[in-house]
């Protein structure tokens, strides 16, 4: 793989791909008479979609630089064979099912990943409200176990695009959901509606990029429930469109917290690296503490996929 | 793909399925019809916590509501959606009433990032009755801190 053929990018090759299936999105709506766009909301998604386009060709060069100098000391020589492409697909959905589990449980990737839950509405330009600042995490280093395998970064950059265009059209209301076995393997609107709730029940579940099959293996998959719909959104919701504050609201308050006067060293650092809503005070609610204080009050949902089996203070 | 191509792609995709959604009358702000629908948005965001008397807006944008242990709901339009805020003392920066003949117009400052001034005009008559006790409650806070 020392010479290697210049990939494609996939995500600005779907870019016509996009638009079309948001127009036909739209048009279903309209026909319906089930309006699930809104202006505003659309131009802030839209426009963080584009944000992140430049801010990858902005300091993407980062992460991939540095994944190149530890290629250097990769085991193996991959050929470019189909099957080479499989496994990395796979293994790289893996690779992304960690980050993305990391990004809802670590404030710090939190702050990044954020963005894209910030709209209270689900369509497929809620698909396109990326981060601008996924780089500065540092997280690109989940690729480090692939690339020393062997896969060049621009393999898995261009495999990695695959992945991302198949994420974007599960990001819709228009499909309810697909035969079983497809529900049972991949991930699909329903899991994703799933993941994109703020009920308690759906709170930190359904992490999977392609295959559903992660969360099932590592216990975070909670299916749909026809009784519950999904409440889509954060838990504190944003009251702007405002892109730039999109983008960086979660960093100036975590930055604003862990500066904070009074706080011990280890408060400091929760604040930055424990689970989002985590306080000193207990003044907020993290993730964990919500779906306690939900059974707590519903005890009849006790043990129901997503939540504990006991509440707790 | 060429840098120019993309560009253009971008720009006009962008533009057209936004002014499509605006065609379509998908840009109207929500509305709260009822304070028991005041009531029920505000619980999906707090939920569990006791509501009292809730006032709504003369245009119906918004809403405040009376919660126990000094802190006051407040529930606003924000596109078609609302956005829920539980307002106390520390999180309210400085409250501006200005009183006139038929309406009462509040400007809240808040420590809130995204939302960090909130607007809300109620009708003047029963306002001391129905709007003050609610803003006295978060001064009270203050004063209890």
């Amino acid at each position: 793989m020392e010479n290697l053929p210049k990939f494609p990018s996939v995500t600005q090759l779907a870019v016509p791909l996009f638009i079309g299936l948001m127009l036909l999105e739209v048009l279903i709506a309209k026909w319906r008479g089930s309006a699930r766009y809104e202006t505003r909301d659309t131009l802030a998604s839209l426009i963080m979609g584009a944000g992140s386009i430049i801010s990858g060709m902005l300091i993407g060069f980062i992460g991939y630089n540095t994944l190149v100098y530890i290629w250097q000391l990769r085991l193996f020589d991959l050929s470019l064979a189909p099957w080479v492409f499989v496994v990395c697909f796979v293994v790289d959905d893996l690779r992304y099912y960690w980050f993305h589990r990391i990004g809802h449980r670590v404030r710090w990737v939190w702050a990044s990943h954020v963005n894209h839950h910030t709209s209270q509405h689900y369509n497929l330009s809620t698909a396109l409200r990326q981060t601008w600042t996924g780089t500065l995490t540092g997280i690109f280093i989940l690729n480090v176990p692939l690339v020393l395998l062997g896969f060049h970064p621009a393999f898995i950059a261009f495999v990695y695009g695959f992945n991302l265009v198949y994420q974007f059209w599960i990001h819709t209301e228009t499909i309810r959901r697909f035969p079983k076995f497809i529900e049972a393997v991949f991930n699909t609107p329903s899991h994703h509606r799933v993941h994109h709730g703020t009920n308690a029940k759906y709170l930190d579940a359904n992490y999977a990029g392609v295959f559903i099959i992660w969360d099932r293996m590592f216990g975070t998959f909670v299916p749909e429930d026809d009784a519950e719909p999904v409440k889509y959104g954060i838990i504190r919701n944003l009251a702007t469109f405002n892109p730039l504050k999109i983008a960086f609201h979660e960093w100036i308050s975590m930055f604003r917290d862990a500066s904070g006067s009074g706080l011990t060293p280890g408060q400091r650092l929760a604040y930055l690296f424990a689970p989002p809503g985590w306080s000193h005070d207990r003044s907020r609610r993290t993730s964990d503490m919500i779906k306690s204080d939900h059974v707590r009050r519903h005890p009849e949902d006790a043990g129901l996929p997503g939540l504990p089996s006991v509440g707790t203070d | 793909m060429p840098l120019d191509i993309l560009v253009i792609l971008v720009v006009v995709g962008i533009s057209g399925v936004v002014l499509l959604t605006w065609w379509l009358g998908w840009s109207k702000p929500a509305v709260l019809s009822s304070t028991e629908v005041a009531k029920t948005e505000f619980l999906r965001d707090y939920p569990g916590l006791d509501i009292g008397d809730v006032v709504l807006t003369s245009d119906g944008a918004a809403a405040l509501l009376q919660l126990s242990d000094h802190a006051t709901g407040l529930i606003f339009s924000f596109g078609d959606k609302f956005v829920a805020r539980q307002l106390t003392a520390q999180i309210v920066r400085a409250i501006d009433v200005q009183t006139g003949p038929a309406e009462t117009a509040i400007t809240l400052k808040l420590a809130d990032f995204s939302a960090p001034s909130v607007s809300l005009t109620f009708a003047s008559e029963n306002f001391d009755r129905t709007v003050r006790p609610l803003l006295d409650a978060l001064t009270l806070s203050s004063e209890a801190a």
